[in-house]
């Protein structure tokens, strides 16, 4: 009784001590309290709660539900007048549980109106110097006005429909409510005069070659489309302002696009005429590429498009395209199209790999351009689902970089005599593997790219990382002299840069795609950077692997948030990610976390002077204690050398009779540790993060040790670990492969390593 | 997605891929034992090479494998034109120690020496001004632990450095 009665005071005692250590400079009492501002704390406030359409796991619920719209259009490309027609007919089905009285169409092209409210989205005054063609458009030219024309709208019986436009939605409204899972068909005629992509920067349009007088047109978001109605956003008709991207249904699409007859179409969706727009060769050879999976088959060659570059043809065709569940649709068009294709087999499928490119972009695109896109089907989907689309297509357009379901613009144009730097080569590849990347973030995994960029961007920048380094080993030639591809983003030093910046100019990866000063770290790099390292350091490939996967299959086709992703992460491998979510994505805090000091301490057989003092505080004397060990730092006043020599059983009665009690010979396999050291790690930025240590030890052997994350749970400043071993610690460095982002390294090695900065190490370099 | 060219008419509709906007980092650091300022800047090689070309050779290549030998001076030349001080009224003489390729990436070195200067000085970034209308040039002031950054954009490019970042008496 009395042996417990003093072991719990002990307890208590040694706690106390704990929480004095603590909180030892709050010498008053407290003035203000605090919220739960612990960097654990749950995500509970943050997430929306789940519900039967979005589960608590991640998953859709049971009553989840999208909108489905289907369209029939007919397209005319007016390549002399650079004007486009269309007329669409629009089936909606309603499969919300709501009865809707009115419909949102999204116009994106009235961003281009000349009166557009998003020409004056910016307050940044005038500017002392500028381009020549920059002050002639902006102050000398009428704007150019490309916004859209809307001949009508109308209902399937030719009756016209009320309808209102504000900027870029249009409302449609209903002669009566559409009920819960009803139809509504309705028709649109419009046109708009095609822009200059080249000139005002654009993600649709032409780039016009003055050398034979010919466009090629990459034309997008260039019909009136539906607006998309859901569980979370009501309608998501928040207006297109140019950088927030798209949210769009499912549906499926059957296009007849009208071009000249010369010109080399390619769209979303399968070709449904080939007899009737390919000449007999071509037709063979479109035929023979279905099949042939070791290399392109070139459907129009670069003599034959040079060929028609020379000639306008006066005459029209019409190129017939039909795709199922798909969130859009795109196409490109031209005389000056080189096109090839191969097969790829995925998952028991074949999928074309396509790639369109005018001769301009040779010799770079008949080299990478096919191999980029089979690499990135390849890749993606062995990390998420196997490519369902029966094709994607990598077409090449100056400056663009832009993603549509099956089809996407890509960068990267050597110089007119065909030579290119590896910058050109590598910003080629790397484009082309993030768009086609993009079928699968957001144009399957449909996330709501207006509201949140990093949900398709983050995401696809993340796998074009590895399939970059995938690229890297299945191509050694292209990176000959290299050691791995050169990724631009994904390593976590290279978000370094950005998260140590000024906080005036960052923001949370939470944050609309408009509101952003440094849209390309915040959107892409940091979520790209933050997930690689999710996988390589705080869950391990193989639960992130499982997890990634869990969520692309699981919102395939659907329409995820980024709950939903958060949720799903954590549902699928058990690791509690709340922490990370809230540090790396709804903040700006950084990673710094260094080693502060070390001491070795050592066993005793007397008390400090310390500890008689606390012993004393209350009420007890040495001899209250029950069996204990004492230790002392060697700067202690009553340290003695002697601690220092022979085994740490020799210093201590109590340890010594309980060894010799305690561990017969039947457990005599305890080791016995000599050396004791008490190492302070701290934590200057905000962001908790796992600490990785190495120890380097004087017989030069060394290890590595992963402290768990959670080590910061009750101390944001500063943690102290023990280490008891038999070898002699001469080195300690914290993060040695710089795997968290840590934006400051002179802290992270004891004994302090002077660092020489770059900059003098370059000048040093430049005397010599 | 595509750049992203914010100048007025220029900048709506832009898709974005890569560095989708542009900015450069400019670190100024003053080191009291030498009493001089270290400048490093970092600009993306792509639109560097986009603006020397539009500058003068259409040819010009900036790449570790073909570093043609003009390539130094046009890059120093270059260098000296867009980045300024200024004390006094005069413009100061800086050293342009040399630059470096690091992937997609040109690092320019450069050193100014305080000696007799005093203050106030001035730091103007005028980088890729003449050809991106939304060019952003970052610029950090570093003293030990001490920071401060400025964004340089084309309206204001002109800032003074506070006198607590040269701490020239000690």
């Amino acid at each position: 009784m009395k042996i417990i009665k003093l072991k719990l005071l002990l307890f208590s005692f040694l706690f106390l001590q704990f929480s004095l250590d603590a909180h030892a400079q709050s010498d008053s009492l407290p003035t203000v309290g605090h919220s739960n501002n612990n960097k654990f704390k749950q995500l509970k406030d943050e997430l929306a709660t789940p519900n039967s359409y979005r589960t608590a796991s991640g998953a859709p619920g049971r009553d989840y539900y999208q909108q489905k719209v289907d369209y029939v259009m007919d397209i005319e490309l007016d390549d002399e007048n650079k004007k486009i027609y269309g007329e669409e007919e629009i089936t909606y089905t309603n499969n919300s549980p709501d009865d809707l009285s009115y419909l949102w169409v999204q116009l994106d092209q009235n961003i281009r109106k000349k009166d557009a409210p998003a020409l004056e989205k910016n307050g940044e005054g005038a500017e002392p110097i500028l381009r020549v063609e920059t002050f002639v458009n902006s102050y000398f030219k009428e704007p150019f006005d490309g916004g859209f024309n809307i001949d009508w709208v109308k209902d399937e019986n030719g009756i016209p429909l009320k309808h209102t436009i504000n900027m870029t939605m249009m409302r449609v409204d209903l002669p009566q409510p559409l009920k819960s899972g009803d139809q509504f068909k309705f028709s649109i005629k419009w046109w708009y005069n095609v822009n200059n992509h080249i000139e005002n920067r654009a993600r649709s349009g032409y780039e016009y070659f003055p050398k034979d007088g010919n466009r090629a047109y990459v034309i997008a978001q260039f019909f009136p489309r539906l607006a998309v109605y859901n569980d979370v956003e009501g309608w998501q008709n928040h207006q297109f302002w140019g950088n927030g991207e798209f949210a769009l249904n499912f549906g499926d699409y059957t296009v007849r696009l009208t071009v000249p007859a010369d010109h080399v179409v390619e769209a979303t969706g399968q070709l449904q005429n080939p007899k009737d727009v390919l000449s007999r060769e071509e037709l063979k050879r479109y035929r023979q590429a279905q099949t042939s999976f070791d290399k392109p088959v070139i459907i129009v060659t670069e003599e034959e498009a040079i060929e028609r570059e020379k000639s306008i043809s006066k005459k029209k065709k019409t190129w017939e395209f039909k795709a199922e569940n798909v969130r859009d649709f795109g196409f490109a068009s031209s005389r000056k199209f080189i096109w090839e294709m191969m097969a790829v087999k995925l998952g028991g499928k074949n999928v074309m790999a396509v790639s369109l490119y005018p001769k301009e972009g040779n010799p770079l695109w008949e080299e990478y351009s096919t191999k980029a896109v089979v690499q990135t089907l390849k890749t993606y989907s062995h990390h998420t689902f196997d490519y369902p689309y029966p094709k994607a297509v990598s077409v090449h357009a100056k400056n663009q970089g832009m993603e549509y379901p099956m089809i996407c613009w890509n960068y990267g144009r050597p110089d007119e005599d065909g030579s290119y730097s590896d910058s050109v080569k590598f910003g080629m590849i790397s484009v082309i593997i993030h768009e086609i990347g993009h079928n699968f973030f957001p144009m399957i995994v449909n996330s709501d790219e207006r509201q949140w960029g990093w949900m398709d961007e983050g995401l696809d920048t993340f796998m074009q990382y590895l399939a970059e380094q995938e690229f890297g080993k299945t191509h050694p030639t292209a990176i000959e002299g290299l050691d791995k591809y050169p990724s631009r983003r994904g390593e976590p030093m290279k978000i370094v840069n950005y998260m140590s910046g000024d906080q005036s100019f960052i923001a949370p990866i939470m944050s609309n795609p408009e509101n952003v000063y440094q849209l390309g770290p915040n959107a892409y790099g940091k979520p790209a950077t933050a997930l690689n390292i999710l996988r390589e350091t705080v869950m391990g490939r193989d639960l992130f692997d499982h997890a990634f996967k869990t969520y692309s299959q699981r919102w395939m086709f659907k329409h995820p948030t980024p709950a939903d992703f958060f949720r799903t992460m954590e549902d699928a491998s058990a690791v509690d990610l709340d922490w990370f979510w809230r540090g790396w994505f709804y903040t700006t805090d950084f990673v710094d976390i260094g080693v502060k000091e070390v001491k070795q301490f050592f066993v005793s057989n007397e008390p400090s002077k310390e500890v008689l003092e606390m012993l004393k505080n209350y009420g007890m004397t040495q001899a209250d204690l029950p069996p204990v060990v004492f230790t002392m730092v060697e700067d202690n006043e009553d340290f003695k050398s002697e601690y220092r020599s022979g085994s740490p059983v020799d210093h201590s009665q109590a340890l010594k009779s309980h060894m010799e009690e305690n561990v017969s010979e039947k457990n005599a396999v305890i080791k016995i540790p000599k050396n004791f050291y008490e190492i302070t790690f701290e934590k200057p930025g905000g962001l908790v993060m796992p600490l990785i240590v190495d120890y380097t030890y004087a017989d030069g052997s060394s290890e590595r040790v992963r402290y768990p994350v959670q080590v910061w749970r009750k101390n944001d400043n500063e943690i102290k670990k023990v280490v008891a071993t038999d070898k002699e610690i001469i080195g300690i460095e914290v993060d040695a492969d710089q795997e968290t982002a840590d934006i400051d390294l002179s802290n992270n090695s004891w004994p302090k390593t002077e660092e020489i900065s770059e900059f003098d190490q370059f000048k040093a370099k430049m005397k010599n | 997605m595509t750049k992203l060219v914010l100048g007025f008419f220029y900048c709506l509709f832009t898709a974005v891929s890569f560095h989708n906007f542009y900015v450069s980092t400019t670190s100024v650091r003053f080191v009291p034992d030498e009493k001089s300022l270290q400048i490093t800047t970092q600009v993306f090689l792509d639109d560097f090479e986009a603006v020397l070309r539009q500058n003068g050779n259409d040819k010009t290549r900036l790449s570790p494998e073909v570093d043609q030998g003009e390539i130094d001076s046009l890059v120093e030349e270059y260098f000296r034109k867009n980045i300024t001080f200024m004390a006094h009224g005069k413009i100061m003489d800086f050293d342009f120690l040399g630059k470096v390729y690091k992937s997609d990436v040109l690092v320019a070195y450069m050193e100014l020496q305080l000696d007799s200067i005093a203050p106030p000085l001035s730091i103007e970034n005028t980088i890729f001004f003449d050809y991106l209308p939304d060019q952003k040039n970052i610029i950090h002031l570093k003293l030990d632990s001490k920071r401060k950054s400025f964004l340089a954009v084309s309206s204001k490019s002109v800032f003074e450095i506070p006198k607590d970042f040269l701490n020239l008496n000690n």
